[in-house]
């Protein structure tokens, strides 16, 4: 049964106001149905996002679809608030995860000294994480961002080429990829 | 039967599969069947011909997502099932080649394809469903007197829904131009009356 426009700009309205009093953990704590979409339900569209293979276009536009529907439905405030940050921790975990990784494998495999060994050219698959973080990118452009004001988006885009080119945060060149596959779907 | 139909060639009978599938949800009380029902409906959304999608979308989509969410844990059962499902999928189209079923890879692709089209569908039901559940004093009195479901305002759902998509499919002059109806559910003290 589908509440009528008025009806749901009033509630988003009143989710936004709920941000803005800092009343919402409250709200959330006795509104089963909205907290299930954030511990749930948005996580395991998360969990897609990360196991998508790039080249399912059609599919990962769905998804980034899906998610800005529910930007949308929930309202910007509440996105911003509760959705956002989700998007935000798989980009940001994704470094910090694979500075522990490198750090682990440090210890357990002290670097070889390279006038003994012949230096190794295969080339090592990436850590996950930091797949999973690049893969996320385009999730929080095309489902998120890309409801705010183009400005937003356009700062956003220019910050994140510029700092995955110079290897900011450890973010790597090859990781370019998912950007330029983030900005070519932006607004379709 | 009505599974058996789906894959009919004439797209006339799949419509009518629709439509007569939106009347018998609303006289199912077993809510335990909302799983079977649902894979139906990923089913018909999957069908190419518009008439199909159209009332699927228009009269079962809508009449489904009112009969489910009227049972226990439709978020769970429906909405968390069917995104479980595409990452099941997915995943599997990964390893594909360990699997190696002979023609699954495809047959996956278009269930994901379909179940993501649900899902984009049903999404106005969602927000609403969520909304309508939130606390009391979220909403105005006047909001919280639309709650109600009954089968009653099921089927009111399906007679309207399939009498607006047979004025589209004529092409009548007064209907063109408007988007479909919103369902209209009768105030508790109407449907009491009645």
């Amino acid at each position: 049964m589908l509440l009528s426009p008025k009806y749901l700009t009033e509630a988003r309205q009143r989710l936004s106001d709920a941000v803005t009093n800092k009343t919402l953990p409250a709200l959330l704590a006795t509104w089963s149905d909205l907290n299930w979409v954030i511990t749930q339900w948005i996580p395991c569209l998360l969990g897609l996002v990360v196991s998508l293979d790039m080249v399912d276009t059609n599919v990962a536009r769905s998804i980034y679809h899906l998610l800005r529907g529910i930007c949308e439905g929930l309202g910007l405030a509440f996105a911003n608030q509760e959705i956002r940050p989700l998007l935000q921790q798989i980009i940001d975990n994704g470094n910090h995860l694979e500075g522990e990784e490198e750090e682990s494998k440090n210890k357990s495999n002290p670097p070889l000294c390279s006038s003994c060994h012949p230096p190794r050219f295969t080339p090592l698959p990436l850590p996950a994480v930091l797949m999973s973080r690049a893969r996320m990118l385009p999730a929080l452009l095309n489902g998120f961002l890309v409801l705010h004001p183009l400005k937003d988006v356009v700062d956003f885009v220019k910050a994140k080429f510029i700092g995955i080119c110079v290897g900011e945060l450890n973010w790597r060149p090859s990781d370019l990829d998912c950007m330029v596959f983030a900005t070519k779907i932006l607004w379709y | 039967m009505i599974q058996q139909l789906i894959d009919d060639k004439d797209e006339i009978v799949r419509e009518a599969v629709a439509r007569n599938l939106a009347l018998l949800v609303s006289y199912v009380d077993d809510h335990e069947k909302v799983t079977q029902f649902l894979d139906i409906l990923v089913r018909l959304v999957q069908d190419e011909h518009p008439t199909v999608l159209t009332a699927c979308q228009n009269v079962l989509l809508p009449v489904f997502m009112i009969w489910a969410s009227a049972g226990d844990s439709f978020l769970d059962k429906v909405i968390l099932h069917s995104t479980q499902e595409l990452a099941k999928k997915i995943k599997s189209k990964d390893t594909g080649t360990i699997l190696a079923r002979e023609g699954s890879l495809e047959e996956d692709a278009v269930r994901v394809e379909s179940v993501l089209k649900m899902l984009h569908f049903s999404l106005k039901h969602i927000i609403s469903y969520i909304f309508r559940k939130g606390q009391s004093s979220f909403f105005s009195a006047e909001c919280h007197r639309q709650h109600p479901i009954c089968q009653q305002s099921i089927l009111s759902t399906v007679c309207e829904r399939s009498r607006w998509l047979a004025c589209e499919r004529e092409g009548r002059r007064e209907l063109r131009g408007f988007d479909a109806p919103q369902p209209q559910i009768p105030n508790r003290g109407e449907a009491e009356a009645k």
